[in-house]
């Protein structure tokens, strides 16, 4: 099983490039209401200095009662700006989650059903759900506290470079260290973190598995295996952070040393200053203090970084939800639309691997509006057939065309125009009844009448279920509602391809969760329903086969006899002997 | 490193738990690690609290013009750095290792939850709930007890530097004293409506993430026949009902962040000015000036530290009562009180409700239709009987033996099952040593083919749900699954209704052979398996 891609960093750095461009104004606003809180916020140590100044060289109660009006304002101002900042911040922050998130959703519901199928829904759950919120989590809180802390660092070394250019020096001498100990961690920082959450994503997937195949679970007594199989991919995820633990211990270490380095150093330039007669003692104390204010937000900034690699590593798992056409897509056979409605398949070849081919080598002409049944014993790839008419999958060698259009080239909206494949896998919404059968388009392009719907149900057998359900069509289903038998979830399935109507349809044992008397009169009522178009009905059942115009019988990937029923059976072929057998 | 106690001592406790209280006991099982974090995070809070006198002591040399006195100070702040550098990163160690313990110890919980009631829990909640409980919840109570470290350790350096002003100046330590902890309860009635709205967005969230989760189970469905625009319409419009609830926190949180500013800024003025007034005496001289700012400036940093915990902490408790709710879903199925052992050998099946007698040691082939799987459902336990009807299993009421007996010996296999990842020979091994070998019932199920084509056979790896095989695969994959448990009775709901007739054939012939002298139910309407019945009954007549 192949997983979903990862976006690139080069992605991600797009993807931000792109979310502050289109929101320019908004960014702008929150960038500058931080600068002005930070702005104000430095003439706090400038206070400062000016009390000691005024205290070494003697002053008056006045003054430093005046200096202390002064500071308070200072204070409101900064925190009415810091306040403001914080607003805009977080609504800002909204709107970009928002975005996302609603982005992940839309581009994985144009997702090729190829992808779909290959990348598994554990995975595409893991990043709907975990990724999606820890980027929650980084850029509701990173942002704004990283935001805070990079200005604050930046405007503080300004002002202390300003302030006193000798003392500032000593802000240079845990540059390199800490510029040693950072470039170390960051290259090893996105390998440990995505391995981690691809750990996390797998329980989360064996997690989702057990919840869904709870019952067989019990009734196998596969609990305790199940929960044991989760242990160990938990045990694993945990083993990844602790790899990832341990490489902070090392930053760490070399980190906080670069943050009382200075003062250190500050203390004997200060006293070569003060007594050449170069600095004040009121300039020494405003930039001893700026050094200490500098601290808590370095750290911050080194600390929420990181929370940032997090939500970028998250941040490639959800932007690589991308529905990145295929390079046989793109080509320009696609531009061309089906002049009518017959099937050709010529030479067709498949393998889902390299060096094991599943089909080898079919011809078949399906003529509008036949019935075609295709037989034949289990693993002989008749699914396989099914998925290429369908156009779902591209065939090795050989062409499946529609109107003399390759099917698997048409655009998916127009494909699924021509041709919808049913299978037996079922899938219940949470929504209501109605929300489960609307989901094919209207085509006149307003939403499905009640009427309509009743009918669709009325043609797979199901109107009376509906109207015994507790709100009829607005009956809630799926997880957490009204329980749905597997038989009445095929049932709907059935009801949405009667809704949506197209003129061929391939049915792969799409009636093999009802029981045989069932199935028979649901098949019944359908032929009625979908006179006219093409069915293609994948069965074991034989009577299904016994009511179609032809029957192709496969054996081992190739087509062993095509003919009518009758024909068939006077044969005195692979299907006469299967007809006998079932008997 | 798993718990000390079993999973069952949290969640089977008499008292029914709180959030609180489940946290804290996940904590507990780790004292050292706690003690270990109390201990590190405080001495690596305590180079920051000694800053501003050393700093104080070190301007005061300057003013003095006493070299001594600077190298000494400048060689003080060096060490500081030192040992600020050492306790932190041990202390984060430690830190990470609590976080690690509690999400480790919840996802193990739920783990065991949902091995316990794993039905019940699927049918109390959604299947998406379940996952933002394994994903989300876990996340935020991961950080609450990351926080925990630097709360304790910032308590710390906040005393021992109100303690250091103490000595210095009397009047303005008590005004720091005061002034502080004044500031942070000032500032904890803003956090109420923040808590209040912030736990109103974590449910939309997670409204918004159910749906994701549905959608992008059902993927292949919507790709299949339509419908993506009309649920992107309803993930859109939860997911701006998760932005339009962020509208009330944003002001909450810019409240807070001016007060956060604000509160503890005018302790530090009022500190520096009435030391201002003070050196202007004589009283203080100008290097304990520059300490008493220092000191105050760094009071700021428990402030904010313990709002910042407390977001962190109400996030965990609010995680965790999203987690107990999962926890304390009841099994579907409870032992009976006194149960009672069913006898040994073949066993006879009775439903009084349907009238079905199954003779022990035979092979009968039931073809009831629709009513087939609610009947197996009540022969094998899953599902209740009507009043005033029962079950019977070897003689013995259902309701009156032990789960564990009753799935042992009694087997449900229904064609909704599903097959789940992992290696093929370990799924086929069945839970309960059986004489049966995994090849017999492989053969029985006609799956040798299946194996055979996978390069490794039966150490081959499937992925989610088997996907990569076929239905019919599946369906015989799963039969040979259910034939390997050799159970005393065996309930097969329409094993072959997704294969061909030639197969189907053989199968009913090889599990015929196979499950000779053992109770085996067949619910099917196909010949070929009333071929091989040894008694074969129709429920269609009676209705």
């Amino acid at each position: 099983m192949t997983g979903l891609p990862l976006a690139t960093p080069r992605d991600v750095r797009r993807w931000a490039v792109t979310t502050v461009r289109g929101r320019k104004k908004e960014f702008g606003l929150v960038l500058g209401l931080f600068c002005l809180a930070t702005t104000i916020g430095l003439a706090r140590p400038q206070l400062l200095g000016a009390m000691v100044d005024g205290i070494d060289g003697g002053t008056t109660v006045a003054t430093i009662d005046l200096l202390a009006g002064m500071f308070v304002t200072v204070l409101l101002l900064q925190a009415l700006a810091r306040g403001a900042a914080r607003v805009r911040c977080r609504l800002f922050s909204e709107a970009v989650l928002a975005d996302t998130r609603e982005r992940f959703v839309a581009n994985a519901l144009r997702l090729s059903l190829e992808t779909a199928e290959t990348a598994g829904t554990g995975d595409l759950l893991s990043r709907a759900t975990k990724d999606v919120s820890r980027l929650n989590q980084a850029i509701r809180h990173a942002v704004p506290e990283l935001l805070i802390a990079v200005i604050t660092v930046l405007l503080t070394a300004v002002a202390m470079v300003v302030t006193a250019p000798l003392l500032s020096l000593a802000l240079l001498v845990p540059v390199p260290l800490l510029v040693a100990a950072n470039r170390w961690y960051q290259r090893r920082v996105p390998d440990a973190v995505l391995g981690a959450l691809g750990s996390w994503a797998a329980v989360q997937a064996a997690v989702h598995e057990t919840v869904v195949g709870a019952r067989t679970a019990e009734a196998l007594s596969l609990n305790q295996r199940r929960q044991a199989a989760t242990d160990a991919l938990l045990h694993e995820a945990v083993r990844r952070e602790q790899l990832f633990r341990r490489l902070r211990l090392t930053w760490l270490l070399s980190l906080d040393v670069c943050y009382l380095l200075p003062i250190a150093v500050m203390l004997p330039l200060g006293g070569l200053a003060y007594g050449l007669g170069w600095a004040g003692l009121g300039t020494i104390a405003t930039v001893l203090a700026y050094q200490q204010a500098m601290i808590t937000p370095l750290n911050d900034a080194l600390l929420w970084l990181q929370e940032l690699q997090v939500a970028a590593a998250a941040l490639r798992r959800v932007l690589g939800v991308h529905p990145r056409p295929a390079a046989a897509r793109t080509t320009p056979v696609a531009a061309k639309s089906p002049a009518g409605k017959e099937i050709t398949v010529t030479g067709v070849r498949f393998g889902y691997r390299d060096g094991h081919e599943v089909l080898h080598g079919i011809d078949l002409t399906i003529p509008c509006g036949q019935r075609l049944a295709i037989v034949g014993p289990s693993g002989a790839g008749k699914s396989t057939l099914g998925r290429l008419l369908a156009g779902i999958a591209t065939p090795t060698a050989g062409s499946v065309a529609i109107g003399g259009a390759e099917i698997s080239h048409l655009p998916e909206d127009v494909r699924r125009g021509e041709v919808l494949l049913l299978t037996q896998e079922h899938h219940v919404f949470a929504g209501t009844l109605r929300d489960n059968l609307a989901l094919p388009a209207q085509p006149a392009g307003g939403d499905w009448t009640d009427a309509e719907i009743l009918d669709a149900l009325a043609a797979v057998g199901a109107r009376e279920w509906a109207a015994a359900l507790p709100d009829g069509l607005d009956t809630p289903l799926g997880s957490g509602g009204h329980p749905v038998p597997a038989a009445k979830a095929q049932q709907m399935a059935l009801a949405r391809v009667v809704l949506a109507d197209p003129h061929t349809l391939v049915l792969d044992e799409a009636t093999s969760l009802l029981d045989a008397t069932s199935a028979r009169e649901l098949e019944r009522s359908l032929t009625r329903v979908l006179a006219g178009r093409t069915v293609i009905a994948i069965a074991h059942r034989l009577h299904t086969a016994a009511v179609s115009h032809r029957v192709a019988v496969l054996v081992n990937g190739r087509i062993a006899e095509l003919g009518s029923h009758t024909e068939l059976l006077t044969a005195g072929g692979p299907y006469a002997q299967l007809v006998c057998t079932a008997s | 490193m798993t718990g000390t106690r079993g999973p069952e001592s949290l969640t089977r406790s008499r008292r029914p738990l709180g959030g609180g209280r489940y946290l804290w006991l996940i904590l507990w099982e780790r004292p050292w690690l706690v003690a270990g974090t109390a201990i590190t995070s405080t001495l690596w809070a305590l180079p920051g609290a000694l800053l501003p006198l050393v700093i104080g002591h070190g301007v005061g040399a300057i003013d003095a013009r006493s070299w001594r006195g600077i190298w000494l100070w400048a060689l003080v702040a060096a060490g500081l750095g030192v040992a600020q550098s050492a306790f932190s990163a041990v202390s984060d160690f430690l830190a990470t290792g609590l976080r690690l313990h509690g999400v480790r110890r919840t996802q193990q919980l739920v783990t065991a939850q949902l091995a316990r009631a794993g039905t019940a829990v699927r049918d109390a909640t959604t299947v998406g709930e379940v996952v933002t409980v394994t994903s989300s919840d876990l996340e935020y109570i991961g950080n609450g007890f990351t926080v925990l470290g630097r709360v304790i350790g910032t308590a710390v350096g906040f005393v021992v530097v109100a303690v250091a002003l103490l000595g210095s100046s009397p009047v303005l330590g008590g005004v720091a004293l005061v002034g502080v902890p004044l500031a942070v309860l000032g500032i904890k009635p803003l956090f109420t409506p923040l808590q209040r709205r912030t736990a109103a967005q974590r449910e939309r969230f997670a409204e918004a993430s159910a749906l994701g989760a549905d959608i992008v189970s059902g993927l292949r469905i919507l790709r299949g026949i339509g419908g993506e625009q009309r649920f992107l319409r309803r993930f859109r419009a939860a997911s701006q009902r998760v932005r339009e609830s962020g509208r009330p926190i944003a002001r909450s949180e810019g409240v807070l962040s001016a007060a956060n500013v604000a509160l503890p800024g005018l302790v530090t003025v009022v500190i520096v000015w009435w030391g201002a007034r003070l050196a202007l005496d004589g009283t203080l001289d100008v290097g304990e000036l520059v300490a008493f700012y220092a000191a105050s400036a760094y009071l700021v940093v428990p402030v904010t530290t313990m709002t910042e915990a407390a977001d962190a902490l109400s996030g965990g408790l609010v995680s965790a009562h999203r987690v107990l709710a999962v926890l304390a879903v009841p099994p579907t199925r409870s032992d009976p009180p006194h149960p009672v052992p069913l006898p040994d050998g073949p066993l006879s099946l009775v439903d009084t409700e349907s009238g079905v007698r199954v003779e022990p040691g035979l092979l009968t082939v039931i073809d009831a239709g629709e009513a087939g799987a609610p009947l197996a459902d009540r022969l094998a336990g899953f599902a209740d009987t009507a009043p005033g009807e029962d079950v019977l299993v070897g003689g013995v009421p259902v309701r009156q033996v032990a789960l564990a007996e009753l799935r042992r010996r009694v087997v449900c296999a229904h064609h909704s099952d599903i097959w789940f990842s992992g290696v093929l020979r370990e799924q086929l091994t069945p839970a309960h040593p059986s004489l049966m070998s995994v090849s017999a019932a492989v053969f029985a199920a006609d799956a040798d083919d299946i194996v055979n084509a996978l390069p490794a056979g039966l150490d081959e790896t499937l992925g989610e749900r088997g996907w990569e095989l076929s239905g019919g695969q599946r369906q015989r994959l799963n039969l040979a699954r259910a034939l390997a448990t050799d159970a005393d009775v065996l309930l097969l709901d329409e094993p072959t209704s997704a294969v061909d007739a030639h197969t189907e054939s053989r199968i009913a012939e090889r599990v015929a052979e196979l499950r000779r002298g053992r109770t085996t139910v067949v619910f099917s309407q196909s010949p070929l398996w009333t071929r091989w019945a040894d008694r074969a009954l129709s429920l269609r007549a009676a209705v």
